[in-house]
């Protein structure tokens, strides 16, 4: 009868133990993130033409990209905003925190030839869920 | 009696000395960029030339084409603009100035970029 008691209630502890480490929670749809830009939305804007619109034209209009190569001959604009839905509470042995938020990911990748001209401009969106590793990638 | 008055005088060193360090350390807590209403007015396409950006600005949050597009972040109160050094991401920045100079360095076309709303 005490083994019975104490198998349930080691039982319980373990389904406790487990369910504490990621627990499903809704989360409200935030909106941008804090920190990134608004002013792009998922398409291609109608004055980058390639062939024509120049790295001055797209600065004066959309502003510094949020990641640039090195040479200037590629520029990538971010803009993160937080979805509504399930995320998880992590508590345990990890950090605590809500992780897997779902964020929808909006991309603009131009690059640009030797004189400052856009030779391709490509717009991507994506919805992935945010466990702290870099969101680009997942959506490139 | 001339040891009492030392050691007030001490006491009294030592609360003034306090005072300052709090004050000091309030004066550290409280400060805070104050808008400048005409910070920008001096940017005049065909007028305005780099070296009177640097002076009146200061260091650029970047450089493009060999330094031939200078671009700073800033921010806005009720007095008005708030230049920001580099922050990661926007951070408190809302409006990127972007500034195109020609190759003697006049500037020939600027835009305030609403990036993100305030």
């Amino acid at each position: 009868m005490k083994n019975r008691a104490w198998g349930r209630i080691c039982g319980a502890a373990s389904v406790l133990f487990l369910i504490s480490a990621c627990v499903p929670i809704p989360v409200l749809p935030f909106g941008d993130r804090p920190g990134f830009r608004q002013n792009i939305d998922g398409t291609v804007p109608a004055f980058i033409v390639p062939g024509q619109t120049t790295r001055a034209d797209v600065l004066l209009v959309l502003g510094e990209p949020d990641r640039r190569e090195a040479d200037d001959t590629g520029f990538l604009y971010v803009r993160e905003t937080e979805e509504g839905g399930l995320a998880f509470l992590v508590g345990g042995g990890m950090r605590g925190g809500i992780i897997g938020t779902p964020v929808t990911i909006r991309l603009l990748r131009l690059t640009f030839n030797g004189a400052g001209v856009v030779t391709d401009a490509q717009a991507k969106t994506g919805t992935v869920r945010d466990f702290g590793s870099d969101l680009i990638d997942k959506v490139k | 009696m001339i040891a009492r008055s030392t050691v007030f005088e001490g006491k009294r060193w030592g609360v003034g000395l306090l005072f300052l360090l709090l004050a000091a350390f309030l004066a550290g807590c409280a400060s805070a960029p104050i808008g400048q209403g005409g910070l920008l007015d001096f940017i005049q396409d065909g007028q305005t030339t780099k070296e009177d950006v640097l002076l009146k600005l200061g260091e650029p949050n970047a450089l493009y084409e060999e330094s031939r597009i200078l671009t700073y972040r800033l921010s806005q109160d009720e007095k008005g603009w708030i230049l920001l050094g580099p922050t990661k991401g926007w951070g408190e920045a809302f409006v990127n100035l972007v500034l195109v100079f020609d190759a003697q360095g006049v500037l020939r076309r600027h835009s305030q970029v609403k990036v993100r709303s305030p």
